[in-house]
């Protein structure tokens, strides 16, 4: 196998038995990167020298017999609204002070640091974590690598795109209404949001301040796991950051789901119009294989999940609008074509509406909590469809299809996206575990005992041509 | 008589000092009645007793029972 479809684990030991090194892998990513990221935007801007001089520390410390890890030596991709100190932080966005974060390091990159890791470069986001690509305004578009005329989904599409294609092994996206699972779920890997506090935010640029998370994307559950146990725990930079133990939840992924309980909730994360057969058929397939292994499932009823979408969408557009109001009066036309307006929708909300909106929110809570009594972990689509055209996206899209995402930020539980599949297109299905408070390592051993006897996240995309035409 | 969408949208770009193109105008007019749709349907008779969540800690809805894995791993690294 090419080094550039290994996941974390697998490097991981193949560093430690000789068989390659970080300088390897990292060299063979960066001229992989060279070569696709033309095509598939998925850096704004990739730090070759900083990452090769990363890459041989990593190798000599494990030469001398310096081990942090698992991620010593790993080449990780980090959203572009994370601080890190070897690159500046842009948002994508011509409106972010240039100095913003400069020449520092967010809380959660210190600790993969500190823990050995080789950071590529900067993945492309969505402008400030929101909506669309803007071709006018100087920052790489990205594209999906299963078929670039499709989105690759955002807000972490550079982090998503790097996975799949093989310019990353692993990386951080960020998660206000499901901006790391969608990428994971349309890319085709496994993307985990975190429980609310989880993973300290600070050094992060905000979008809604009561629903960001940090969260790892990689191929497998397994690497998540790894990266989580590094990623995660309290700092004080963050008001919101939790001060829970932190497991080694990679040692917690046993395989053995054995009595587990799933609830599927119903009716509109699997009875909606608008919801893909064939995304449902696989989604149910995979819990069928859950339930090969021990596990048990059942429907159930969840009521207002409707509501709980639009009630995301306005504490997260309200919470967007207060940090950029006075850009927005002073620099419309620096924001993109699709951010503006939907950042512009918390003027239309009004001071009630947020207001009831984090009142539904409790109410929504309660019911979540009541159905996790019974229940171990839900289990929804990530998503209603495939990745759609990139050429059908608008900035009213949100406001007329269903999100299944959403509604797990809104009660800041973790879970995660797991490829389930492929469409007759050709294109990944995922299926979403959610789990109770900090149940990170419940989510990630459901996942990773699917990925035990199925092997739809280590599939490639095929850019064969991509490489061929660069 | 009620005000239409498009007055409405005016007032709200007008009072939040907004200067938006006739296009993005046009847009936030055929959008207005799905954005207040989404608002004026969480004014639920269920939402009654509840107070809002202006800081949202997740732990305060649900008992520490429901993470005992978590508490049985302590594992906690040293904070960087």
């Amino acid at each position: 196998m090419s080094e550039k479809y290994l996941t974390i684990a697998d490097a991981a030991v193949a560093m430690r038995d000789g068989t390659t090194t970080s300088v390897a892998i990292t060299q063979e990513i960066l001229d992989r990167t060279a070569t696709l990221n033309p095509a598939l935007g998925a850096y704004v801007e990739v730090t070759a020298d900083a990452a090769l001089e990363q890459a041989a520390a990593a190798d000599a410390a494990l030469a001398d017999g310096i081990d942090h890890g698992p991620l010593q030596g790993i080449p990780l991709a980090i959203k572009d609204i994370i601080a890190m100190r070897e690159a500046p932080t842009t948002a994508n966005s011509r409106v972010l002070d240039p100095e913003w974060g400069k020449g520092t390091d967010a809380p959660v990159v210190a600790r993969l640091r500190a823990a050995g890791a080789v950071f590529v470069g900067k993945a492309t986001t969505s402008e400030f974590a929101l909506g669309l690509p803007d071709p006018d305004k100087g920052f790489p578009i990205p594209h999906n690598p299963w078929n670039v005329a499709h989105t690759p989904a955002g807000s972490s599409s550079g982090t998503g795109v790097a996975v799949s294609a093989g310019l990353a092994l692993g990386g951080l996206g960020t998660d206000t209404g499901g901006s790391v699972r969608g990428p994971a779920s349309v890319n085709g890997h496994t993307g985990l949001k975190v429980t609310f506090g989880r993973v300290p935010k600070s050094g992060v640029v905000p979008l809604g301040f009561s629903l960001d998370s940090i969260g790892p994307m990689a191929r497998s559950a397994y690497d998540c796991a790894l990266l989580l146990e590094v990623m995660a725990g309290y700092d004080a930079s963050d008001p919101n950051a939790a001060d829970v133990p932190v497991p080694k939840y990679s040692e917690l992924l046993s395989g053995d789901i054995a009595g587990l309980e799933i609830g599927l909730p119903i009716p509109y994360f699997f009875e909606h119009e608008k919801l893909d057969p064939e995304m449902k058929e696989a989604v149910l397939g995979a819990v069928k294989q859950l339930v090969d292994l021990g596990a048990r499932s059942e429907e159930f009823e969840l009521p207002y999940a409707n509501e709980a979408k639009d009630a995301n969408h306005i504490i997260m557009v309200a919470e967007a609008y207060a940090y950029h109001r006075n850009d927005l009066v002073n620099r419309w036309t620096d924001y993109g074509y699709a951010t503006r307006p939907t950042l512009a929708r918390g003027a239309f909300y009004t001071a009630g509406d947020v207001a009831q909106a984090q009142r539904f929110r409790m109410m929504w809570s309660r019911l979540v909590a009541r159905a996790f009594e019974k229940y171990d972990v839900m289990i929804t689509p990530s998503a209603p469809a495939p990745a759609e055209k990139a050429s059908e996206m608008t900035v009213s899209r949100r406001l007329l299809t269903p999100n299944y995402t959403g509604h797990w930020n809104l009660t800041g539980l973790p879970a995660v996206a797991v490829p389930v599949g492929f469409s007759t297109a050709g294109l990944p299905l995922s299926m979403q575990v959610i789990g109770k408070p900090f149940a990170e390592a419940t989510v990630l051993k459901v996942a990773d005992a699917l990925q035990r006897i199925t092997d739809w996240h280590l599939a490639v995309p095929p850019v064969e041509a991509l490489v061929a035409a660069a | 008589m009620s005000p239409s969408s498009e007055e409405i949208v005016t007032s709200l770009l007008s009072m939040a000092r907004l200067t938006v193109s006739d296009d993005e105008k046009a847009t936030f007019v055929r959008d207005f009645p799905l954005i207040r749709e989404g608002a004026d349907g969480l004014y639920l008779p269920d939402v009654e007793f509840d107070e809002p969540a202006v800081k949202f800690n997740p732990l305060d809805y649900y008992p520490a029972t429901a993470w005992p894995a978590v508490q049985a791993q302590s594992t906690r690294s040293e904070e960087v």
